[in-house]
């Protein structure tokens, strides 16, 4: 690990001193860590895209029959902008569920849906215990899992679901908590 | 009798396609620009380099909504 240099690992899902800034940051306050869930987990969706694909290709076979050309284009051009909806909503709500670490807080912004936003934070300091959870075939070969970060007093606990690497994260907020407020890793 | 029949079996379902493609269309058009608010909003919380991008995939998404709900009205 570089001191402050940037790089990200596993198609941005793990990067480490990201040039990003976030609603709510502070002056003073510096990105460490940015998270999201392992690209493997959301092979699930791109599936079912490729299945959308070739059902939208099969309807050509039926369509000419009881439709014109027009409206065979227009239900191509209908079903493609949906699969492309699809892609692009399942894109969002990946790219945009993630765990920030910084110098100061740990944060945990999550989007439900299309309209619905959820931010957890939880101050570094008040970090009391960490656990990393990897189970399972897949997570232990492709390296994903949980993290539990549990704060002191009334504070929210954090969960990280299916990030890549968790050890790794919970040996950065670990020495995070060691150098107190230091953002030198 | 058959003159007060106005429609054949293939006008009718010419008519509803185009009243379902016109229904479909337009709500496509309402999720199109809720996407496009909702990625915005997002944005603004988690600003990122290539953020561009992301604004221009959902004006994409918005502008192909509206050449469908046109389109229909002409099937």
């Amino acid at each position: 690990m570089g001191k402050n240099k940037s790089y990200h690992k596993l198609l941005y899902s793990f990067c480490l001193n990201p040039s990003l800034t976030f609603d709510g940051q502070d002056n003073d306050e510096v990105p460490i860590l940015v998270l999201r869930a392992n690209p493997i987990t959301q092979i699930p969706w791109i599936i079912n895209c490729f299945f959308l694909l070739l059902f939208i290709f099969g309807l050509n076979i039926f369509l000419p029959s009881y439709l014109n050309p027009y409206q065979i284009i227009f239900v191509n051009l209908f079903g493609l902008s949906l699969v492309f909806s699809y892609f692009y909503f399942n894109f969002l709500h990946w790219f945009f569920n993630v765990g920030i670490i910084t110098n100061k807080r740990i944060l945990d912004i999550d989007f439900y849906g299309l309209v619905y936003k959820e931010t957890t934070i939880a101050m570094i300091d008040r970090v009391e215990d960490i656990t990393a959870k990897v189970s399972g075939f897949f997570s232990s070969f492709f390296n994903y899992g949980n993290l539990f970060i549990q704060t002191a007093g009334n504070e929210v606990n954090i969960e990280f679901i299916n990030i890549s690497k968790p050890q790794e994260v919970a040996k950065i907020i670990n020495q995070l908590l060691k150098n107190g407020k230091s953002n030198h890793i | 009798m058959e003159n007060l029949i106005i429609f054949n079996n293939k006008e009718i379902i010419f008519l509803f396609f185009k009243a379902f493609s016109l229904i479909f269309s337009f709500l496509y058009f309402l999720f199109s620009l809720v996407a496009f608010q909702q990625t915005r909003a997002m944005i603004k919380t988690v600003e990122v380099e290539k953020s561009k991008i992301l604004i221009f995939l959902s004006l994409f998404q918005l502008f192909l909504s509206i050449i469908l709900f046109f389109g229909a009205f002409f099937l």
